[in-house]
């Protein structure tokens, strides 16, 4: 039974307590490299940039306030890492910019899918996830196998709640031209 | 996959990078330096472009070119041509970065892009309006035309001292029977020449001493009116003092 929130521990490793920085990566490293081996498709080495994930969170930890949920914060640097290294292979333009951040959006409710529709969105994503852009990719990643809600995808991708919906829902229709 | 070696040689490679001093934890003060680096630099690009818009909007007022859009079609175009658009476009670009740097922070992206570019906008564009109705430009501009501004004077001669061809701006001095003449900012005195089809846009009644734009073709020293715009600057180094006046009915 988990004992310690992740910023009790966080707070201890501020302190100094090294150690307690293990408990953190014990927590999160199969989470990540999930993560990691999803949405780089085995273009990348997962494993070395999962490393670097939580050595780039030692190396900052003392600029995480607690405002938001670690988690989200650890999320968001393995986001960036994941985002440079496809960068660096040319998997994705260099700089690029986001219409879909411009605009306002209607917030679609973020109704739970019934599990069977649940299933046959993993389905598809485990048979297609390579094709899809990881504009896409990422977000469906995180709300199907990292069961994040809107607003924690939000504040991982930095975009708007509503942009989050508008990426999933897109993201599925194209799974689903892909199938058919 | 082994997801056990997986899972135990990344947990034993972070702590042995930690413990070897290969990785560092940044302290606090590092984080507080960069913060306060970022909110210079938004403070410094917002107060630059603030500067750059009361400058761009003194500027059309200073020249007229503020004025001609009233002048119909022909006059709105004049307008979009002799716009400063190096000054536009350094502006825009200021503003593109200081939208970059405060993309950050939750309060920019947890809205859509549009939102905090307006937000930008309007508060740059309000600011520069209420700038450009202090003394600080029609001040500056005093010491750039007398070689007292090292860094901006350069700014304020280049273009301030700009003529357009179709624009000219001046004070009333003396009525006569085809219109007016006219003193500009160059000392030189101008003749107007009013016609039944010079369009004034609001006020038709002029006065000696006021100062007016004059939106037509020059030939030498005299004007063929299209358009006569009063102009009612309240930072005119001469004050007005309203003498006679002339109506130039329909």
């Amino acid at each position: 039974m988990r004992t310690r929130t992740d910023e009790d521990i966080v707070r201890q490793v501020k302190e100094g307590n090294t150690e307690a920085f293990g408990l953190l990566v014990k927590r999160y490293e199969q989470k990540i490299l999930r993560y990691a081996r999803r949405f780089l498709f085995g273009h990348e080495d997962g494993q070395d940039l999962v490393q670097e994930v939580f050595l780039k969170a030692y190396a900052n930890i003392q600029s995480f306030d607690g405002e938001h949920k670690f988690s989200s914060w650890l999320y968001r640097i393995a986001h960036n890492e994941f985002i440079n290294a496809l960068r660096k292979k040319r998997r994705m333009p260099i700089l690029y910019f986001d219409f879909d951040t411009v605009f306002p959006h209607l917030l679609a409710s973020e109704r739970a899918d019934t599990q069977a529709n649940e299933k046959e969105v993993k389905a598809m994503l485990d048979a297609h996830l390579q094709e899809l852009d990881p504009k896409y990719r990422e977000p469906l990643i995180l709300y199907y196998f990292e069961e994040m809600n809107y607003k924690e995808i939000a504040e991982i991708l930095h975009i708007p709640p509503a942009t989050v919906g508008v990426r999933l829902k897109r993201g599925k229709d194209v799974l689903k031209s892909l199938i058919t | 996959m082994n997801d056990t070696s997986d899972h135990s040689s990344i947990q034993q490679e972070v702590l042995a990078a930690i413990k070897s001093g290969r990785v560092k934890m940044r302290p606090k003060w590092y984080f507080f330096l960069r913060a306060a680096l970022v909110i210079v630099g938004a403070a410094f690009l917002f107060l630059t472009v603030l500067y750059l818009t009361s400058f761009i909007i003194f500027m059309l007022r200073q020249t007229g070119v503020l004025f001609v859009p009233a002048f119909g079609l022909r006059g709105l175009w004049v307008f979009l041509v002799s716009l400063p658009w190096l000054l536009i476009g350094a502006a825009l670009l200021f503003i593109l970065i200081l939208e970059v740097l405060v993309k950050q922070y939750a309060f920019a992206y947890r809205r859509p892009l549009l939102y905090s570019t307006f937000a930008i906008l309007f508060l740059v564009t309000a600011g520069g309006l209420v700038i450009a109705m202090t003394p600080l430009h029609p001040g500056l501009f005093k010491q750039a035309k007398e070689d007292a501004l090292p860094l901006a004077g350069p700014l304020y001669r280049q273009f301030l001292a700009q003529r357009f061809p179709d624009i000219h701006k001046g004070m009333v001095i003396e009525f006569v029977d085809t219109g007016f003449f006219m003193k500009n900012n160059e000392e030189e005195t101008l003749q107007v020449v009013v016609t039944s089809t010079t369009h004034f846009p609001f006020d038709s009644e002029l006065y000696t001493g006021e100062w007016v734009v004059v939106f037509g073709r020059r030939e030498d020293g005299t004007i063929q009116a299209l358009g006569v715009h009063k102009v009612s600057d309240l930072m005119e180094e001469v004050p007005r003092m309203k003498g006679k006046s002339r109506h130039f009915g329909q």
